[in-house]
């Protein structure tokens, strides 16, 4: 008696472990396709969802296995369905936990993105952390098919560009999850990085070219590399990167590039004359980068000079790319107006009633305080002797 | 209805053995319900008749040379038994001796003035005479006398003091235990010189009458301990000890658990070191390896050498050893648990060249880790049996045809093989714990296989329990997980400066802790 009891619970336990236990699916790894990343466009009729997802495959060369990307189309009414008919093609099953890059069309995204990310948003299988872009060319899929110029697969080499921006400060990343938070939020508008295929050593690759701008999830138009540093010094993106200077001496343009070391920036909202202002405070801390001249910008006197001209380019940089989404696109991709509902939550709310845009007008001021640390290794220019 | 029928079984087996010992036994009783008896040529009958059939018994008769009416007679066992001694200080005295003139107590007068040996006893029925002759020594009747001298005359080969095989080091003592009892005590002995240390002998073995010899430093040795295995010991009801293994399967605490309760070495430094912090050591005669207890989950993780090198490196052993335990338990079921479950938690590169690896290989990533488990305990069950001739071959077959052709073959993948040695490398570092160690890690891995990691965590709960509800003679066995005290924790997953370990374990030594005062520079 003692020993059925005890043989029941043992049969209860298990039964229950493995009938109410969330993941019980055991799956071979090599039973299933690894999708490293995936493009999202409209067919041509327009009334499909056309994915093209890059898949690791492996080729069996003698005793090892090669790895490569391959690219499958498939259709659907919606990116499940379509996702869904990947197995009618290639016959394997997909798994998408490994899946680091999403290529959204520019078509769909001036229709709006989010019912594209519903579904990367809802998932089990696909992860959060996966980098949204838009393609600025026609289609997003051939951003995915891009000529490789190294050995590793599309969405690989599109990731690690994303990775190593904090070494370049060009791009904004934003992953899926931070961009749901965005789209829900109040006083900010979304950005996503921007690419598209540039012709290199005769292979049209895939290149980082600045910024989407987005309205509500619709996309309104694309900020330039130019304009997107400024963009980032203004929302504290930035970690590295380089300004460089033109300075106007005695005979020539010099050109000076400063190397950013840390940047931290600080935007509180003003009232003056009734009137909602924007301090905008960059701190920025660089160090001479490299000198093309034999001009010693050392010195402390030519050294002010060159921070003050430092200062003064990123402080009109940013002016501008204020101004431009100021007028061109109207939306508040900087943030101010969660800034404002945070610090002056009167004002924001009677703008809220009133329904004026708060943005459209803004008022900023902008100060830019640059600190020049040191010269790198070397303490004088390289000079020219005879 | 299980237990009934145990506790029913146990008292048929004595009987059994009773009577199976029976024909010895009871006509032994029965003689010796009279004695021995006044004339030599009836003893010597009586024993030829016990001893019939065994050719090994030597009975030598003699006189004495002055007075042929002292005759005499020797009985012993070939073959445990120093000639020398026999043929000087028994046979030679008794026939030259002028001291002895009247046969009223001859025996004494010969125990006092005649045999030149350490250790003689007068005795008298007929049991005394048996066991002194198949323990090896020698049994003089003379005429006339109805007791008789039992002398010791022991003396057999014994193998050389040598270094254990299975537990070397290397800087320390190198001796260890051999087969013979004296020898082994002996060596217990010069490491503890002080009256404080105990042996004590009994017998176990209904037909071996295997000699066991109980240790332990009174004082510091707890006695609910000794009473505790004095019980477990009296209870032992077998027919022959063959090795000290079984009597630490007779005496464990618990019959099924794949952990030892009874620790067990080869090392007399070992035994000291046990002893001095309050553990008993039982030494049996014919084998070399001495057992310890009660025996706790740490000392697994413990060797002598730890206390004998600097303890920063001692540490980080003793870390390592626990760190091969948790990879030899683990490392199967989550690999297992990772690349068929939750193959999400793998990075992109690793999930990658892992599958690489798996294209083309015909078996479920379950069936190849288990089926390579396997061939390892194969191959490492072969290497301990087979003779060492043949080892070299084994290794060729089992490293290049296993290792290389199968992942060559593609019938399993080289991240497999990569776990399982490593699995398996990590085993062999904790040699005593093996068994356990084999164990648990199948149930793991299945556990895995079947819900992933869930399953594994299910199984380490599972140990855990297990670990936590076993006992060693009363002692926690997770003594130091158990009650965190900082004094007992400088022992374990790390070793202390010796200055630092002040005291003894508190369960197994409560009553004298204090062990160690040493100042060093600071005093």
């Amino acid at each position: 008696m003692k020993h059925a009891r005890g043989l029941l619970s043992i049969l209860l336990i298990l039964t229950n472990l493995t009938l109410l236990c969330g993941c019980w699916n055991y799956q071979d790894i090599e039973k299933v396709l690894l999708v490293s990343g995936f493009a999202i466009d409209k067919n041509e009729q327009g009334d499909k969802y056309l994915v093209t997802v890059e898949v690791i495959d492996f080729e069996m060369a003698g005793k090892e296995a090669k790895q490569s990307g391959k690219y499958v189309e498939s259709e659907g009414t919606t990116i499940f369905d379509a996702v869904r008919n990947v197995i009618n093609i290639v016959g394997k099953k997909m798994y998408w936990a490994h899946s680091n890059i999403l290529i959204i069309s520019q078509d769909i995204a001036k229709e709006g993105i989010s019912p594209v990310l519903d579904l990367m948003f809802r998932d089990t299988e696909m992860r959060e952390e996966m980098y949204v872009l838009i393609s600025k060319e026609k289609t997003a899929q051939e951003v995915l098919k891009q000529e490789l110029l190294l050995s590793q697969t599309s969405s690989d080499n599109i990731q690690s560009m994303i990775t190593n921006q904090k070494g370049v400060g060009l791009a904004p990343i934003v992953k899926v999850y931070e961009l749901v938070d965005i789209l829900e939020e109040e006083g900010i508008s979304t950005v996503l990085p921007a690419i598209q295929l540039t012709k290199n050593s005769d292979k049209k690759t895939a290149e980082l070219t600045g910024t989407a701008v987005f309205k509500s999830d619709k996309l309104v138009g694309f900020l330039n590399l130019d304009e997107t540093r400024p963009f980032l010094f203004i929302t504290n993106k930035i970690k590295k990167g380089l300004i460089s200077v033109n300075e106007d001496s005695s005979n020539q343009m010099d050109n000076i590039t400063l190397e950013i070391f840390t940047t931290k920036t600080k935007v509180e909202p003003k009232i003056s004359d009734k009137k909602l202002t924007m301090n905008i405070e960059i701190k920025i801390e660089v160090a001479l980068g490299e000198l093309e001249t034999s001009v010693d910008y050392i010195k402390k006197d030519k050294q002010d000079k060159l921070k003050k001209d430092a200062e003064a380019k990123v402080k009109a940089s940013v002016e501008a790319v204020i101004k431009k989404v100021q007028n061109d696109f109207s939306t508040d991709i900087f943030g101010f107006g969660r800034i404002t509902k945070a610090n002056k939550p009167s004002v924001w709310r009677s703008a809220k009633q009133e329904g004026t845009n708060l943005f459209k007008d803004l008022k900023t001021n902008v100060k830019v305080d640059i600190t020049i640390k040191n010269s790198a290794l070397a303490s004088k220019p390289i000079k020219k002797g005879d | 209805m299980f237990k009934s029928k145990k506790i029913k079984a146990l008292p048929n087996k004595k009987a059994e053995a009773g009577s199976a010992n029976g024909t010895t036994k009871d006509d032994a009783s029965a003689v010796s319900a009279n004695g021995l008896k006044k004339t030599l040529e009836e003893n010597i009958k009586i024993i030829s008749e016990l001893f019939k059939d065994d050719d090994t018994l030597v009975i030598r008769r003699f006189e004495n040379e002055q007075n042929n009416d002292f005759k005499f007679c020797i009985l012993f066992t070939n073959g445990m038994i120093s000639s020398t001694a026999i043929n000087d200080n028994i046979i030679k005295p008794l026939m030259l001796s002028t001291s002895i003139d009247s046969k009223k107590n001859l025996l004494d007068a010969i125990m006092y003035h005649v045999l030149f040996s350490n250790s003689v006893e007068k005795i008298s029925e007929v049991n005394k005479v048996i066991e002194s002759i198949v323990s090896g020594d020698t049994i003089l009747f003379a005429e006339g006398s109805s007791e008789a001298l039992t002398i010791d005359s022991k003396g057999w080969q014994t193998r050389a003091i040598e270094e254990p095989d299975g537990e070397k080091l290397i800087r320390g003592p190198r001796e260890g235990f051999t087969e013979s009892l004296i020898m082994n005590i002996s060596m217990v002995r010069r490491k503890l010189a002080t009256n404080n240390l105990k042996f004590k002998f009994r017998t176990i073995g209904v037909q071996s009458q295997t000699k066991i010899c109980l240790c332990y430093i009174e004082g510091i040795a707890n006695d609910q301990i000794l009473k505790e295995l004095n019980k477990r010991l009296d209870t032992i009801n077998i027919d022959g000890i063959t090795a000290s293994g079984m009597i630490a399967e007779l005496i464990s605490d618990s019959a099924i658990s794949p952990f030892k309760s009874v620790g067990s070495t080869e090392r007399p430094d070992i035994i000291a070191a046990k002893l001095l912090e309050g553990r008993f050591a039982i030494i049996v005669d014919g084998t070399p390896v001495a057992l310890t207890v009660p025996h706790i989950f740490i000392e697994y993780f413990q060797a002598n050498e730890d206390y004998y090198i600097n303890y920063y490196f001692s540490s980080i052993n003793r870390l390592l050893r626990v760190l091969c335990f948790l990879l030899s338990l683990s490392l199967p079921a989550v690999y297992v648990a990772l690349t068929t479950f939750h193959q999400e938690m793998v990075p992109t590169p690793l999930i990658r060249s892992i599958s690489a690896a798996r294209q083309g290989v015909p078996f479920p990533t379950v069936v190849e880790v288990l089926g390579l488990l396997i061939t390892f305990e194969i191959l490492r069950e072969a290497g301990t049996r087979m003779p060492s001739a043949i080892g070299q071959a084994l290794s060729i077959v089992g490293a290049l045809v296993l290792g290389q052709s199968a992942v060559e073959a593609r019938l399993v993948s080289a991240p497999v093989i990569i776990i399982i040695a490593l699995t398996s490398i990590s085993g062999l570092a904790l040699q005593k714990i093996s068994g356990a160690l084999m164990v648990s890690r199948v149930i793991f891995l299945l556990f895995s296989s079947i819900i992933g990691l869930y399953g594994y965590i299910f199984g380490i709960l599972g140990l855990l329990i297990h670990l936590f509800s076993l006992r060693s003679f009363g002692v926690p066995y997770m003594l130091t997980l158990m009650n965190f005290n900082p004094q007992d924790i400088k022992d374990t997953v790390i070793r202390a400066p010796l200055i630092n370990m002040k005291y003894r374990p508190k369960f197994i030594a409560p009553n004298n802790r204090v062990r160690n005062t040493s100042g060093g520079k600071k005093k």
